[in-house]
């Protein structure tokens, strides 16, 4: 699985434990192709936000062109325009999101926040003990070792 | 039959630098399976080079063998799972089961009546 839309893991904003193991995810939406993920969303937030497509992938660290693919994807798989650009005039450039993607949006995250709450409590609850338990080995042999 | 929107999921465990994910476990379940790694790389389509990689990696990460392996014989060795292996293997099908249970109810809760092309709403 690409990153190329934009899947990137759920957790990865979430510090790291002290724990070996910890739980890591990855959800996405898809029709034929995948085309909708944490990048993605992530994006129309932040054109959502800042009013322009140039704007929001600069505030991400991702490049104008990455950007305009994701939203061309999006676009291409569901047969809807999810960011409405006004082309010349006062407001040139500037970009906001259409009902459809604020929908689309707000479900997508209504999805993921519901999703990662059971999956944490899930992973904790399968390997319970286990991470603890190995840790505390694996650091028994690096001090023999030593 | 028009695709629908549907919700894909990938499930793994980190552990500090590498990662047990669905690939390492369908390696393991093959091993299982198959006897050895070998034999699991053919059914799988994966070299030898990788499967050997994916494995040395994960059981530096764990700091303790996921397979017991015995060398040599025609067929490269016979390997098992170690009870450890066992019981990793084990807790991330558990927990994959679980998840791809919720995250499918929990898609259907919030995709319901969602609708996007223009074409549905003409409908």
């Amino acid at each position: 699985m690409s990153t190329e839309n934009g899947t990137e893991n759920i957790f990865q904003e979430e510090p790291a434990t002290k724990q070996s193991l910890r739980a890591g995810a990855k959800l996405w939406l898809a029709m034929e192709d995948d085309f909708f993920g944490v990048g993605a969303a992530r994006l129309l937030a932040m054109v959502e936000k800042t009013g322009a497509v140039r704007t929001a992938s600069r505030e991400m660290g991702m490049s104008y062109s990455k950007a305009m693919k994701i939203l061309a994807t999006v676009e291409h798989e569901l047969n809807c325009v999810v960011v409405s650009r006004r082309v010349g005039g006062k407001s040139f450039g500037r970009a906001t999101l259409t009902p459809k993607g604020k929908d689309l949006l707000k479900r997508y995250e209504m999805f993921t926040e519901e999703c990662k709450d059971f999956i944490k409590q899930s992973f904790a609850k399968h390997f319970d003990g286990y991470a603890c338990i190995e840790n505390e080995r694996v650091a028994e042999e690096r001090v023999d070792k030593d | 039959l028009k695709e629908t929107v549907k919700a894909k999921s990938r499930l793994w465990a980190s552990i500090d630098e590498g990662c047990f994910g669905p690939g390492t476990a369908t390696l393991l379940e093959f091993v299982a399976k198959t006897g050895s790694i070998k034999k699991a790389c053919d059914e799988m389509g994966m070299s030898y080079r990788k499967a050997f990689n994916v494995l040395n990696d994960l059981e530096r990460e764990l700091g303790y063998a996921v397979l017991s392996r015995q060398q040599g014989g025609k067929d490269g060795g016979r390997s098992v799972l170690t009870e450890e292996g066992k019981e990793l293997l084990q807790r991330y099908e558990r927990f994959v089961a679980e998840c791809d249970d919720f995250v499918k109810k929990a898609f259907d809760k919030h995709f319901k009546g969602f609708t996007y092309s223009d074409e549905q709403d003409k409908a």
